[in-house]
């Protein structure tokens, strides 16, 4: 049932590209010095909803990070929740970290860990808190 | 009257200009001010008034060292309103704008910076609960002193200590029922904020435990009112993404930040203590330095809202 519904918007798609074409193009069809073929194109709209990390799943991942006690176990956080280099941004400009365009991936990765993990290590070190 | 003590370990921070602007701010609102200049850098008193008019006529024996000096000798301190001017050129312009407000200041001194050996060697004891209260009689007397001082003659009392945690910047986070924090939004100054809670909460317990052989002296318990951070550089309406970070970092730590803060702008922040006046109380016909002059003042407002002055 759902691959009938899918072939239907297919042939939906082709034929409103097919009535997208002008006089000129059918003249050339006609001819026979011209063909149509089909391209599948990346959908960038599509490929952002894809992206998209709900608040939920952010707060879950951000209150995971801040009761973590060592920052290995940050990564393992991370990997669990985040799948690829555009969800690590969208995590990072949630947590307000500073994040440059030529920063890979494990860059990005160690910048949210020394923001969260990190900063709270640090600041018990510095007030002798043992954790 | 309240007792506010503005600190930070790291230097260049800003204390001082935080200091100076929210006295100017209060003082055009109405509110009687003593500023207490415990830095021996004496930033806050040059602030005021010229060197060479401390030179001239403060130096010697009207600056917060005299007063120290007196307990490192153990002789009777002076009344601290012995020590109090009203620096001329703020308090004129708060009397001509009939604010009903004024800046007082205990200045400080160049030589403060040894007063700490001295001090340091009254400490120590025979035994433990002599130990305990030459502990007490060398951190506790500024407190009773401020009090005394300002109870009925100020709103406000606002120390600007100095960058470190010795006996003199103890005296006052001592006397102190809170403390301000000034912060630049890096990697080093956030990592001085929690230094200084970590310190304080220690002060604080190990004082309160002395006291307990003192009949004379009083638990303490300053209650921090949060960061205001400094030297912001703002780019489109927004503090820059490099400081952002470092605000979002020391929120999540649990410590209290205000919303408020204070921008970079070298233009009138550098040259404004040599004219005796803080930033905030002139009259900008530039619109960023206006801008500049309103976020103070929001500031002050948030700073009422939380303190309570």
């Amino acid at each position: 049932m759902r691959s009938k519904l899918i072939l239907t918007k297919f042939i939906e798609e082709i034929l409103s590209g097919l009535n997208r074409l002008s006089d000129g193009d059918i003249s050339k069809l006609e001819d026979g010095s011209y063909s149509i073929s089909l391209k599948i194109v990346k959908n960038k709209a599509q490929i952002e909803r894809n992206t998209e990390i709900s608040e939920s799943v952010k707060i879950e991942i951000l209150k995971e990070l801040l009761g973590c006690k060592t920052r290995d176990e940050g990564y393992e956080i991370l990997s669990r929740f985040l799948n690829n280099k555009k969800e690590y941004e969208i995590f990072a400009r949630y947590l307000d970290v500073n994040i440059l365009k030529q920063d890979k991936l494990d860059k990005i990765k160690e910048k949210i860990i020394e923001a969260t993990v990190g900063a709270k290590l640090r600041s018990n070190a510095i007030q002798g808190i043992k954790t | 009257m309240q007792i506010i003590s503005v600190m930070n370990y790291k230097g260049g921070v800003g204390k001082t200009t935080v200091t100076a602007n929210l006295a100017g701010e209060l003082a055009f609102r109405g509110k009687k001010v003593l500023l207490l200049d415990m830095d021996a850098q004496a930033s806050l008193t040059f602030s005021f008034v010229t060197p060479d008019f401390w030179d001239a006529h403060l130096k010697e024996s009207k600056t917060i060292k005299n007063w120290f000096d007196c307990i490192s000798q153990g002789k009777n301190t002076m009344p601290l309103s012995d020590l109090v001017v009203r620096p001329r050129k703020v308090n004129q312009f708060l009397t001509n704008k009939k604010t009903g407000g004024v800046i007082d200041l205990i200045s400080s001194h160049l030589g403060l910076i040894n007063v700490d050996l001295e001090l340091a060697t009254l400490l120590g004891g025979a035994n433990m609960t002599q130990t305990k209260r030459n502990y007490i009689k060398v951190h506790g007397k500024l407190r009773a002193e401020i009090q005394s001082v300002a109870t009925d003659e100020y709103n406000v009392v606002l120390i600007d200590c100095p960058p470190n945690f010795n006996i003199v910047t103890k005296n006052a986070l001592i006397a102190s029922d809170k403390i301000l924090i000034p912060a630049k939004p890096d990697y080093l100054s956030t990592l001085g904020i929690e230094y200084l809670y970590g310190s304080v909460k220690t002060m604080v317990n190990e004082f309160n435990e002395y006291a307990s052989v003192d009949t004379d002296a009083e638990e303490i318990a300053p209650e921090f009112l949060g960061v205001v951070f400094t030297m912001i550089q703002i780019y489109s309406g927004q503090p820059i993404s490099a400081q952002k970070q470092f605000i979002a970092q020391t929120k999540r730590l649990d410590v209290p930040v205000l919303n408020t803060n204070f921008r970079e702008n070298k233009t009138i922040f550098a040259d404004a203590p040599q004219n005796g006046m803080p930033v905030v109380l002139f009259e900008y016909s530039n619109n960023t330095h206006s801008e500049v002059v309103k976020e103070i003042e929001s500031f002050v407002d948030e700073f009422i809202a939380v303190s309570g002055v």
